[in-house]
């Protein structure tokens, strides 16, 4: 489905990502570990359209969509839950919800409404307040919900577990789990190796800009290189 | 008493012209983070054009304020079109916009002496704005009241397009993050446009109103307007939509009250000295607001 095949990207001069090429299959959770600064973010940059793609290709559903603009790139079928969940804080609940389906008609943004609000009842109930006003696991929910309203063929999440309690990041979790089983296919970038490598299927290993190690995420957990390096170790994001 | 209330419908009314300017000054800021130095040549081309309808078409007022808002609209667009769209696309320092839009004030402005000639023009006398009503002894000119009710009308009809509308959504989260607006399938080039269009209509309609208030066009309006709409601004909140309304008002009150009891000498000393005053009580402006939480 997404294929990022041999992706040099930066910001200005600096080049960040230094010849990556992975693939995410149809109706998998795949995930990208490593450290802060690897990277990760700059891959869901680079996919979305924020970083220009200086040589490679950024290929989905058989489509070369590197240097396509920005705002295109969800109409594709790709949307992303940025770091830092980034909710519209002077926007509402419900407002920041509407904006996920920008693109799409008024009749369908209503029922995608209200599927995520069937997901997050809690969003229901604070659909007028303002957004800022939420806790931070339910900010991370309303990001996931806002991506969810543009019916993605792909979910992209940067850091999902990023500032959350472990008990929100496992409530996280298992959300994206179940809105894989549902369907949508996941491609996930996170610190907190062994949280993302428990649920993917697939994982790549992420350091400097360039992948190191690849394989199915059961066999990376077992690894010794990467139990070392992201599990055990001072490495370890959470 | 009577001299208090007739200060105060003089003061609303000019205040209402200045938040109808300021307000465009303050999205254009809010939304794309930018200066634009060129805000008040929009005005004067708005109130020449408004002039131009009337004086020399013949066409009602109700048709010259539409072709200000269109003319000037468009205007201000071509800042977007010609400096601000370029400059960001070369990730430019914001500075360089505020001195190339400087220089595009320059050159509208020259453009209208050129055409128009330096000196000061009037809108002729239109039939039934000359008359006014008295109440208790506070004299309320009709002009005063269509001024007040047209401004009123842009403002509520700017306030539920930014609130209740696609599109004001859009500009609400490019305002938030660009990056979030592209996210979400916003182009943030269209947005730019709207903002620009909105802001320079409402500059060119606060031109006619205020060259019908003062019954003066000049090509050298502009810059007068430019100082205080960045006055206001500041007052307001930088980038805050009811900050404008409200900075606008208060300032158009002082002015007028410091002319009144005060000497028009003193006018906009006053009326800086005290908007300093405000500001060193509530230092981000009344309506101030973290970055974040802007427009």
């Amino acid at each position: 489905m997404l294929e990022v095949r041999e992706v040099h990207a930066g910001y200005g001069k600096t080049e960040v990502l230094r010849g990556v090429s992975l693939s995410v299959k149809e109706g998998s959770i795949v995930a990208l570990v490593g450290a802060n600064g690897a990277g990760k973010t700059t891959i869901m940059a680079a996919i979305t359209g924020h970083v220009p793609v200086s040589s490679g290709q950024i290929r989905f559903q058989g489509e070369n969509i590197a240097g396509i603009p920005a705002h295109q790139v969800v109409v594709r079928g790709i949307s992303l839950v940025p770091e830092g969940r980034q909710v519209v804080s002077p926007l509402s609940v419900e407002e920041n919800l509407f904006l996920g389906a920008h693109t799409r008609g008024k009749k369908e943004a209503a029922e995608s409404l209200d599927r995520v609000f069937s997901w997050f009842p809690r969003l229901r109930e604070r659909r007028a307040q303002k957004s800022g006003s939420l806790s931070g696991g339910e900010q991370q929910m309303l990001a996931i919900g806002r991506a969810m309203m543009a019916k993605p063929k792909l979910l992209l999440l940067d850091e999902p577990s990023m500032g959350l309690a472990p008990l929100v990041v496992s409530e996280v979790f298992r959300f994206i789990r179940k809105l894989n089983e549902e369907g949508t296919t996941v491609f996930l970038g996170e610190q907190n190796a062994r949280k993302a490598l428990g649920m993917a299927e697939y994982a790549y290993v992420l350091e400097d800009g360039e992948l190191i190690m690849e394989g199915p995420a059961r066999r990376l957990l077992s690894s010794e290189q990467v139990v070392e390096a992201y599990l055990g170790g001072a490495g370890d994001g959470i | 008493m009577t001299v208090l209330f007739q200060q105060l419908v003089n003061g609303f009314s000019l205040g209402a012209t200045y938040a109808v300017f300021a307000i465009g000054f303050t999205m254009i800021f809010g939304v794309l983070n930018l200066l634009n130095m060129a805000h008040g040549a929009v005005f004067m081309w708005g109130a020449y054009i408004g002039l131009a309808c009337v004086a020399d078409l013949g066409l009602p007022l109700a048709l010259a304020v539409p072709a200000a808002f269109v003319f000037s609209g468009l205007l201000s667009v071509s800042y977007e079109i010609v400096i601000f769209g370029p400059l960001r696309k070369k990730e430019a320092h914001r500075w360089i916009g505020l001195i190339a839009s400087l220089a595009m004030a320059r050159g509208l402005v020259a453009l209208a002496q050129m055409i128009f000639g330096t000196h000061v023009v009037r809108y002729p006398t239109v039939g039934l704005l000359s008359g006014y009503m008295e109440m208790g002894g506070v004299r309320v000119h009709t002009l005063q009241i269509v001024i007040f009710g047209i401004a009123v009308l842009l403002m509520g009809a700017l306030a539920f397009m930014l609130q209740r509308t696609r599109m004001g959504r859009a500009i609400r989260t490019v305002a938030f993050s660009p990056r979030v607006a592209e996210l979400a399938g916003i182009s943030v080039r269209n947005t730019a446009f709207a903002t620009f269009f909105l802001a320079g209509a409402l500059a060119g309609v606060a031109g006619v109103l205020l060259g019908l208030l003062f019954n003066a066009v000049s090509p050298f309006m502009g810059e007068t307007i430019l100082l205080k709409g960045l006055t206001v601004v500041i007052l307001g909140g930088l980038g805050s939509v009811p900050g404008a309304m409200l900075g606008g008002l208060l300032l158009g009150v002082i002015e007028v009250f410091s002319v009144g009891y005060v000497s028009s000498a003193f006018r906009d000393a006053i009326g800086f000295g005290l908007v300093f005053v405000i500001l060193l009580i509530k230092p981000s402006g009344l309506f101030g607001q973290t970055e974040a939480a802007r427009a």
